[in-house]
């Protein structure tokens, strides 16, 4: 119980410390592109959270039962997740605005796919989540090998510590997301003005996205930031 | 327009990943690389250490914190008898830098410059910065298994390390400023009996 709560913690801490503002800022809009109501937000944060413990999980799976060596691991993630995560926001904004420029053909059925993922359903949000979780920070990097991955291999706690410790990590981006979609579908009671918001929370997610690709590009990639 | 601006983030995209994939190309490790000299911080005008080290490749930051000695200052400093055994405060970051990053190194820095001086100007400690995402320094990650931003530091007779130890515990005192002071303080202090 006590190691659980400490993985909350733990958690929740990363979740708060300033190097991973800018994705949390991503995911919120993110999960709240489906437009106005408590309903839609909760899911997506939802899912964003156990998209983001999926990964963790996975992660120390990889380090305690395959034996994967920590630096090798966290240097990967830190040099190359944050590079890709620019240009992921990037489409990802792109999409959601239909900016993409070209007719995929014959590959129709993926675009339908992706569309599908980026624009609405759980399954984005959690990918959404999977990949800002693998995108670490320095201090995220510190918290999850320096402190919950000692924790789970001294309590030979594989899955349960990590995905809690995920799970916490998405919360105020949940708490958030219900807030912001709650607020919005209390101002928008008729159906007309759901659509109206639904539009424009979409255009208003697509452009945090694209702001935040190019900060993360900018940063990452180029290192004018 | 909504083509063009379409057909624009495709090119961003595009040229950022062009970009990034030269960069990695650009930045692989090269196996017969001549070895530099060591540039890093002990006190004003200190000795420069031997070269061939695998300390090459300190940082812009360190370079200019190190404020650039003159000629004279220089070849004063080359008399100086270098001590044989030495401890150095290696702090190791990446490209990319956070803020609590730079207040690690910020905290770090001052807490060695102010609190152990005497080391520092009998050339026993030293401060170096290094960027571990350069090819040159690129070891370090193995060599000490860091998986953040750290602060590492390392016992050196002759140019060569008798043990490393890496202060894990500066995360935790970095909303106390005066307890990572000490915390660091305390460890190198440890380190130089």
């Amino acid at each position: 119980m006590l190691d659980a709560a400490a993985a909350f913690w733990l958690g929740i801490l990363t979740s708060i410390s300033p190097c991973p503002l800018a994705s949390n800022i991503a995911a919120l809009s993110f999960c709240l592109r489906g437009g106005p109501g408590m309903r839609k937000a909760g899911v997506y944060g939802t899912a964003y959270s156990v998209g983001r413990a999926i990964a963790y999980s996975l992660l120390a799976a990889l380090i305690v039962a395959a034996g994967m060596s920590v630096p090798t691991l966290s240097d990967f993630l830190q040099r190359y997740m944050n590079k890709a995560i620019g240009p992921l926001l990037i489409l990802t904004g792109a999409v959601l605005l239909d900016l993409l420029p070209f007719n995929l053909g014959s590959w129709q059925p993926s675009q339908n796919l992706a569309t599908k993922l980026l624009r609405g359903g759980a399954m984005g949000s959690a990918s959404m989540g999977f990949l800002l979780a693998l995108a670490f920070c320095p201090v995220s990097a510190a918290l999850f090998f320096g402190a919950l991955i000692p924790l789970t291999v001294k309590r030979g706690s594989l899955l349960t510590l990590p995905f809690i410790y995920g799970i916490a990590t998405g919360l105020p981006v949940l708490a958030f997301a219900l807030i912001l979609g709650g607020g919005a579908a209390g101002l928008a009671k008729s159906y007309e003005k759901v659509r109206v918001f639904e539009r424009w929370t979409r255009v208003a997610t697509a452009v945090v996205l694209l702001i935040l690709g190019f900060y993360f590009a900018l940063k990452h990639i180029f290192h004018v930031i | 327009m909504k083509k063009s601006l379409g057909y624009a983030l495709l090119a961003f995209v595009g040229i950022s990943l062009a970009f990034a994939f030269f960069q990695e190309h650009r930045s692989e490790p090269q196996t017969t690389q001549e070895p530099q000299p060591r540039q890093a911080i002990q006190a004003d005008s200190a000795p420069q250490a031997p070269a061939g080290d695998k300390s090459q490749g300190t940082t812009k930051q360190a370079q200019t914190a190190a404020a650039k000695p003159s000629k004279q200052a220089k070849l004063a400093a080359a008399k100086q008898p270098i001590p044989k055994g030495i401890v150095i405060a290696r702090y190791c970051h990446g490209h990319a830098r956070c803020s609590n990053c730079m207040k690690i190194e910020q905290y770090s820095r001052e807490a060695i410059e102010t609190g152990l001086r005497k080391y520092l100007d009998s050339g026993r400690l030293r401060f170096e910065v290094v960027d571990v995402e350069e090819p040159a320094n690129r070891h370090y990650i193995q060599d000490y298994a860091l998986y953040t931003k750290s602060l590492v530091l390392i016992s050196e007779t002759d140019g060569k390390e008798l043990r490393h130890k890496v202060l894990n515990d500066v995360w935790n005192h970095l909303s106390d400023k005066g307890a990572f002071m000490a915390y660091v303080k305390s460890e190198t202090e440890g380190f130089l009996k």
